[in-house]
């Protein structure tokens, strides 16, 4: 069965950019603008994965991703950002993966693989 | 005739000379235009509790008088101006005190250079005559040391003044480096977010176009182009964000001596086509520190690249590493002519620069990365023939702890100047 990844992201060329390239390494994809819509989303839909933003207007990543573990403790969660030293920050350790933004995404895509597989 | 001298004295007294050529005229002109054979003024030196000649008209002076020493000495003790005139030039003996000074003079006048407590030395009058000056000169004389003194006074206060605004100016610069630094910081976080996003959006859609392009179709250098200036732009906000934030330092024990040739290697070339001659001296005592090898190892690239670009007609290049108790140190020395003196406090400040393609952040990312290893870099210039740079790094024992309290008060410096 396919598996279904969340994408968090305010921009909507990079939400357009990670379903595109996410459904073709066979992973089923949907989309959220905001943080609010993601905790929407998780309610009325089981997914496998999230990849979420850190910097969104209104709820931010830290926040939804605080969010997110609190109710869905297993639910792998890869926080995406422009900002390398955000690592370091706390409240980001809940994350699964790191991943600093860059228009080459096959780092990207080998973590999505290493916790899908983790985890299957 | 009196007042003419006096003029001339406040003439000089506020004229743009040093004070000792200031001393040493007015001196001169009263030797000259008073009945007198000799006229010394003594400087107080509060540190060495002495007076000391600074000028003299006429004749020779003794070097110095200690506090209780001869007329000066007297004049100290009762603060007031002191006149003695004897039978025999020949003794050194006046008024009851003994003064080296008096040998071949039958009088002397001494009054005190002084602001209410605050000495700064005497004017000493000597005469071969029997008779010294009618009372209305002595009390010219005694307006004239008012005039020296306050002069005196003016020159010390303008020294401190000058020092004073030295000090916040040098403050000030700091200062003005410091909030630049912040400012980086807090330009380049928003650059990564404002740039970076879009960079990602262009980026990735071009290799997703370039994927549906056929090969061999005469639009694929065209997407080619745009993912190379992208991959570019990326790397170029990489480079200002590792530096402007703390990046999480990868520690490991690396060795200094082994970063250092590294970094020469990569150099070695270019050294070649430059005709630059390269001596390595490395030290055979271990120099094992904690560190994220890899910022290392671009601290010391930047320095080379700076060395070598100093000698773009050939020179020597030195580079040798040396143990020194629990630090490892590192001089890098080039021929290149050193630094302007006047513009050598800005060499680490982000974007200064006085090369055409220079973005002016070489030796500000790295002196974060040595400092940020608990180290320090020296600067010793030698403007006309070339530079040492100095990196000291604490060592660390075999097992990688980090030795406790790294910095121990060390300061990077430029040439004595503290760097930023
Ligand atoms: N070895 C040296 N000899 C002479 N001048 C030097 C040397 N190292 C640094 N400088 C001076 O200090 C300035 C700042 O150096 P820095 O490495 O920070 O920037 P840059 O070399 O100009 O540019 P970048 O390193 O970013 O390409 C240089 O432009 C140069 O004027
Ligand atoms: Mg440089």
């Amino acid at each position: 069965m396919k598996k279904r990844v969340l994408v968090v992201d305010d921009e909507e060329g990079i939400r357009l950019l990670y379903k595109e390239e996410l459904e073709e390494e066979g992973c089923s994809v949907e989309l959220a603008a905001s943080g609010e819509e993601a905790l929407k989303r998780l309610e009325a839909s089981s997914i496998d994965l999230v990849l979420l933003d850190i910097k969104m207007p209104g709820m931010d990543g830290v926040e939804v991703l605080r969010k997110i573990k609190e109710k869905w403790k297993d639910l792998p969660v890869i926080l995406c950002t422009a900002y390398p030293h955000y690592k370091q920050d706390f409240g980001t350790w809940a994350s699964d993966a790191y991943v600093v933004k860059s228009s080459d995404l096959r780092e990207l895509k080998e973590k999505i693989k290493d916790i899908l597989q983790r985890k299957a | 005739m009196g007042y003419d001298i006096l003029s001339r004295v406040i003439e000089l007294t506020d004229s743009d000379f040093a004070l000792d050529v200031k001393l040493r005229k007015v001196a001169g002109l009263l030797a000259r235009q008073l009945p007198v054979d000799g006229c010394e003024v003594y400087l107080w030196d509060r540190k060495d509790r002495r007076f000391r000649a600074t000028a003299h008209g006429r004749g020779g002076a003794v070097e110095a008088y200690g506090e209780k020493q001869g007329l000066p000495g007297r004049v100290k003790k009762t603060g007031r101006a002191i006149e003695v005139s004897k039978k025999d030039p020949e003794s050194c003996r006046g008024g009851g005190v003994e003064d080296m000074g008096l040998r071949g003079f039958r009088g002397a006048m001494v009054y005190p250079l002084r602001d209410g407590k605050e000495w700064y030395g005497v004017l000493y009058l000597k005469t071969e005559r029997k008779s010294l000056l009618p009372g209305r000169r002595k009390k010219m004389i005694g307006v004239i040391s008012k005039q020296i003194a306050s002069s005196i006074k003016s020159e010390r206060n303008y020294v401190r003044l000058r020092n004073a605004y030295n000090k916040l100016k040098d403050l000030q610069v700091r200062l003005v480096n410091a909030e630049k630094l912040m400012a980086l910081g807090e330009l380049s976080a928003s650059l990564a977010h404002e740039i970076r996003n879009p960079l990602v959006s262009i980026g990735g859609f071009a290799a997703r176009l370039r994927k549906k392009i056929e090969p061999g179709s005469p639009h694929l250098p065209y997407v080619e182009h745009i993912s190379k200036q992208v991959t570019r732009l990326e790397e170029i906000i990489n480079d200002i964000l590792n530096f402007a934030e703390h990046r999480e330092m990868k520690l490991n024990v690396a060795e200094v001596n082994a970063v250092v040739e590294d970094a020469l290697w990569l150099f070695e070339e270019a050294c070649h086509n430059q005709k630059i001659k390269v001596v390595k001296a490395l030290s055979k005592e271990p120099m094992p520190v904690v560190a994220d090898a890899h910022q290392l190892k671009i601290a010391f690239d930047n320095l080379i690249a700076n060395a070598i670009q100093s000698m773009e007609h050939g020179g020597k290049l030195t580079v040798r590493t040396r143990r020194e108790n629990d630090l490892g140190v590192v001089d890098i020395t080039d021929s290149g002519g050193g630094i302007e003196p006047g513009i050598i406090g800005n060499i680490f400040n982000p974007f200064f620069t006085t090369k055409k393609t220079g973005t002016g952040l070489g030796l500000t990312i790295t002196h974060k990365i040595i400092t940020r290893h608990r180290g320090v870099i020296d600067v010793a210039n030698d403007y006309g023939r070339g530079i040492t740079f100095t990196v000291k790094l604490p060592c660390t024992d075999a097992r990688g702890t980090l030795p406790p309290g790294g910095e121990r008060g060390m300061k990077s410096s430029i040439a004595g100047v503290l760097a930023p």
